[in-house]
Protein backbone atom coordinates (compact mmCIF):
# COMPACT_ATOMS: atom_id res chain seq x y z
CA UNK A 1 0.00 0.00 0.00
CA UNK A 2 1.04 3.22 -1.28
CA UNK A 3 4.77 1.42 -1.77
CA UNK A 4 6.38 0.54 1.10
CA UNK A 5 9.83 1.25 1.02
CA UNK A 6 12.38 -1.47 2.01
CA UNK A 7 12.91 -1.86 5.62
CA UNK A 8 15.95 -0.90 7.42
CA UNK A 9 17.42 0.47 10.57
CA UNK A 10 19.12 3.42 8.18
CA UNK A 11 16.63 6.30 8.19
CA UNK A 12 16.04 7.85 5.12
CA UNK A 13 17.66 11.17 3.88
CA UNK A 14 15.69 14.42 4.69
CA UNK A 15 13.96 12.57 8.07
CA UNK A 16 14.14 15.15 11.10
CA UNK A 17 13.80 13.67 14.25
CA UNK A 18 12.35 17.08 15.88
CA UNK A 19 9.62 16.37 14.33
CA UNK A 20 9.07 13.03 13.32
CA UNK A 21 7.95 10.15 15.24
CA UNK A 22 9.65 6.91 14.49
CA UNK A 23 8.75 3.71 15.91
CA UNK A 24 11.75 1.20 14.72
CA UNK A 25 13.22 -2.48 15.60
CA UNK A 26 13.11 -5.68 15.13
CA UNK A 27 11.26 -8.82 14.60
CA UNK A 28 13.26 -11.45 16.58
CA UNK A 29 12.56 -15.51 17.40
CA UNK A 30 15.43 -15.82 20.72
CA UNK A 31 18.14 -13.41 19.32
CA UNK A 32 17.29 -13.97 15.83
CA UNK A 33 15.44 -11.37 13.41
CA UNK A 34 12.88 -12.48 11.16
CA UNK A 35 12.47 -11.71 7.65
CA UNK A 36 9.03 -11.81 5.74
CA UNK A 37 7.22 -11.09 8.81
CA UNK A 38 3.94 -8.76 8.30
CA UNK A 39 4.21 -6.50 11.02
CA UNK A 40 0.94 -4.38 11.15
CA UNK A 41 0.89 -1.00 13.74
CA UNK A 42 -2.35 -0.50 15.45
CA UNK A 43 -3.05 2.88 17.08
CA UNK A 44 -4.60 3.25 20.59
CA UNK A 45 -7.67 1.66 19.68
CA UNK A 46 -6.54 -1.49 18.41
CA UNK A 47 -7.33 -0.53 14.69
CA UNK A 48 -5.06 -0.88 11.38
CA UNK A 49 -2.84 2.12 10.53
CA UNK A 50 -0.16 0.61 8.37
CA UNK A 51 1.76 -2.54 7.70
CA UNK A 52 5.28 -3.55 6.20
CA UNK A 53 7.13 -6.76 5.47
CA UNK A 54 10.34 -7.02 7.89
CA UNK A 55 14.08 -6.72 6.37
CA UNK A 56 15.73 -10.25 5.79
CA UNK A 57 17.38 -9.29 9.09
CA UNK A 58 13.41 -8.60 10.51
CA UNK A 59 14.28 -4.71 10.85
CA UNK A 60 11.17 -2.35 10.56
CA UNK A 61 10.34 0.96 10.56
CA UNK A 62 6.84 3.15 11.42
CA UNK A 63 6.71 6.70 11.01
CA UNK A 64 3.72 7.19 13.48
CA UNK A 65 3.20 10.56 15.97
CA UNK A 66 3.21 10.77 19.44
CA UNK A 67 0.73 8.07 21.17
CA UNK A 68 0.51 4.76 22.39
CA UNK A 69 0.52 2.07 19.45
CA UNK A 70 0.88 -1.83 19.22
CA UNK A 71 3.35 -3.06 16.69
CA UNK A 72 1.64 -6.95 15.76
CA UNK A 73 4.10 -9.40 13.79
CA UNK A 74 2.66 -11.92 11.94
CA UNK A 75 4.96 -14.93 10.03
CA UNK A 76 4.49 -18.75 9.40
CA UNK A 77 6.54 -19.21 12.47
CA UNK A 78 4.45 -17.42 15.22
CA UNK A 79 2.83 -14.25 15.98
CA UNK A 80 3.55 -11.45 18.85
CA UNK A 81 2.74 -7.94 19.64
CA UNK A 82 4.34 -5.42 21.46
CA UNK A 83 3.62 -1.59 22.63
CA UNK A 84 5.19 1.18 22.49
CA UNK A 85 4.35 4.46 24.16
CA UNK A 86 5.84 7.58 22.24
CA UNK A 87 5.20 10.38 23.99
CA UNK A 88 7.30 12.96 22.05
CA UNK A 89 8.74 13.17 18.29
CA UNK A 90 12.26 10.91 18.32
CA UNK A 91 13.68 7.36 17.79
CA UNK A 92 11.33 5.17 19.99
CA UNK A 93 12.95 1.77 20.00
CA UNK A 94 10.75 -1.41 19.52
CA UNK A 95 11.34 -5.37 19.43
CA UNK A 96 8.31 -7.99 18.83
CA UNK A 97 8.86 -11.37 19.90
CA UNK A 98 7.01 -14.36 17.62
CA UNK A 99 6.45 -18.01 19.06
CA UNK B 1 -16.00 16.85 -4.33
CA UNK B 2 -17.32 20.09 -2.96
CA UNK B 3 -20.81 18.76 -4.42
CA UNK B 4 -20.93 16.13 -2.96
CA UNK B 5 -20.80 17.07 0.92
CA UNK B 6 -24.00 15.95 2.18
CA UNK B 7 -25.50 14.64 -1.20
CA UNK B 8 -23.36 11.55 -1.86
CA UNK B 9 -22.09 9.04 0.80
CA UNK B 10 -18.10 10.16 1.06
CA UNK B 11 -16.16 7.15 2.14
CA UNK B 12 -12.81 8.14 3.90
CA UNK B 13 -10.64 4.47 4.05
CA UNK B 14 -7.91 5.71 5.89
CA UNK B 15 -6.94 4.88 9.03
CA UNK B 16 -8.52 6.86 12.34
CA UNK B 17 -5.63 8.73 13.01
CA UNK B 18 -5.11 10.02 9.56
CA UNK B 19 -8.95 10.93 9.07
CA UNK B 20 -9.18 12.98 12.44
CA UNK B 21 -5.64 15.25 11.06
CA UNK B 22 -3.03 13.43 14.04
CA UNK B 23 -1.22 11.63 11.02
CA UNK B 24 -0.98 13.25 7.42
CA UNK B 25 0.22 9.98 5.50
CA UNK B 26 0.44 6.24 6.34
CA UNK B 27 2.74 5.55 8.86
CA UNK B 28 4.93 3.31 6.92
CA UNK B 29 6.08 6.77 5.26
CA UNK B 30 7.51 10.29 6.49
CA UNK B 31 4.52 12.36 8.00
CA UNK B 32 6.21 15.66 6.61
CA UNK B 33 3.20 16.58 4.13
CA UNK B 34 2.36 19.73 1.72
CA UNK B 35 -1.49 18.78 2.83
CA UNK B 36 -3.62 20.13 5.55
CA UNK B 37 -4.64 17.58 8.08
CA UNK B 38 -8.19 16.31 8.33
CA UNK B 39 -10.95 14.96 6.56
CA UNK B 40 -13.95 16.13 4.16
CA UNK B 41 -16.90 17.29 6.20
CA UNK B 42 -19.57 14.55 5.91
CA UNK B 43 -17.49 11.97 5.45
CA UNK B 44 -17.70 7.92 6.99
CA UNK B 45 -14.14 6.71 7.97
CA UNK B 46 -14.14 3.55 7.42
CA UNK B 47 -10.65 2.25 7.24
CA UNK B 48 -10.24 -0.06 3.87
CA UNK B 49 -8.70 -2.80 6.55
CA UNK B 50 -12.30 -3.33 7.90
CA UNK B 51 -13.54 -5.02 5.06
CA UNK B 52 -10.26 -7.70 5.80
CA UNK B 53 -9.93 -10.61 8.57
CA UNK B 54 -6.80 -10.78 9.72
CA UNK B 55 -5.59 -13.20 7.52
CA UNK B 56 -6.27 -11.16 4.69
CA UNK B 57 -9.26 -12.40 3.48
CA UNK B 58 -12.53 -10.53 2.49
CA UNK B 59 -15.10 -10.53 5.50
CA UNK B 60 -18.35 -12.30 4.65
CA UNK B 61 -20.78 -10.31 2.39
CA UNK B 62 -23.61 -9.84 5.25
CA UNK B 63 -20.80 -9.03 7.61
CA UNK B 64 -19.93 -6.60 5.14
CA UNK B 65 -22.83 -4.98 4.65
CA UNK B 66 -23.52 -4.77 8.22
CA UNK B 67 -20.12 -2.72 8.67
CA UNK B 68 -20.93 0.15 6.38
CA UNK B 69 -25.01 0.16 7.38
CA UNK B 70 -23.46 0.49 10.98
CA UNK B 71 -20.71 3.51 9.77
CA UNK B 72 -23.99 5.60 8.11
CA UNK B 73 -23.97 4.64 4.56
CA UNK B 74 -27.32 5.50 2.70
CA UNK B 75 -27.49 2.28 0.00
CA UNK B 76 -30.16 4.76 -2.03
CA UNK B 77 -27.31 7.28 -2.30
CA UNK B 78 -23.89 7.01 -4.61
CA UNK B 79 -21.09 6.71 -3.26
CA UNK B 80 -17.32 8.29 -3.31
CA UNK B 81 -14.27 6.84 -1.92
CA UNK B 82 -11.30 8.44 -0.95
CA UNK B 83 -8.24 7.75 0.72
CA UNK B 84 -4.55 10.01 0.42
CA UNK B 85 -3.12 8.70 -3.32
CA UNK B 86 -6.08 6.54 -4.47
CA UNK B 87 -4.40 3.16 -3.46
CA UNK B 88 -6.06 2.02 -0.11
CA UNK B 89 -9.35 2.90 -1.66
CA UNK B 90 -9.52 0.42 -4.84
CA UNK B 91 -9.88 -2.06 -1.89
CA UNK B 92 -12.95 -0.42 -0.42
CA UNK B 93 -14.23 0.30 -4.46
CA UNK B 94 -13.88 -3.62 -5.16
CA UNK B 95 -15.91 -4.21 -1.64
CA UNK B 96 -18.64 -2.06 -2.63
CA UNK B 97 -18.73 -2.28 -6.30
CA UNK B 98 -17.77 -6.06 -6.81
CA UNK B 99 -18.80 -7.86 -3.30
CA UNK B 100 -21.54 -5.96 -2.72
CA UNK B 101 -23.35 -5.13 -5.91
CA UNK B 102 -23.76 -1.36 -4.90
CA UNK B 103 -23.84 0.17 -8.89
CA UNK B 104 -23.00 3.64 -8.35
CA UNK B 105 -19.40 4.07 -6.29
CA UNK B 106 -16.76 6.10 -7.75
CA UNK B 107 -13.08 6.52 -6.67
CA UNK B 108 -11.17 9.54 -5.82
CA UNK B 109 -8.46 9.47 -7.85
CA UNK B 110 -7.15 12.93 -6.43
CA UNK B 111 -7.95 11.97 -2.85
CA UNK B 112 -6.55 13.87 0.20
CA UNK B 113 -3.81 14.79 -1.78
CA UNK B 114 -5.42 16.97 -3.54
CA UNK B 115 -8.21 18.05 -1.69
CA UNK B 116 -5.83 18.87 1.24
CA UNK B 117 -3.87 21.05 -0.68
CA UNK B 118 -6.89 23.29 -2.14
CA UNK B 119 -7.38 26.38 -1.43
CA UNK B 120 -10.98 27.47 0.22
CA UNK B 121 -12.40 23.93 0.41
CA UNK B 122 -14.37 22.92 3.61
CA UNK B 123 -12.10 20.34 6.48
CA UNK B 124 -12.86 18.96 9.19
CA UNK B 125 -10.62 17.77 12.17
CA UNK B 126 -10.99 15.22 14.97
CA UNK B 127 -12.78 11.84 14.83
CA UNK B 128 -16.53 12.95 14.75
CA UNK B 129 -18.40 12.83 11.66
CA UNK B 130 -20.39 15.93 10.49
Amino acid sequence: MCGAPTQTMTLPPGVDLAKETVLAGRVVAGDTGVGGAFVRLLDASGEFTAEVVSSATGDFRFFAGPGSWTVRALHCSGSGSAVVTADRPGLHPVDVAVA
Amino acid sequence: MEDAIGVKNLVDVRSPDEFAGRILAPAHLPQEQAQRPGHIPTALNVPWSKAANEDGTFRSDDELRALYAAEGLDESRPTIAYCRIGERLSHTWFVLHELLGYSDVKNYDGSWTEYGSLVGVPIELGDGKG
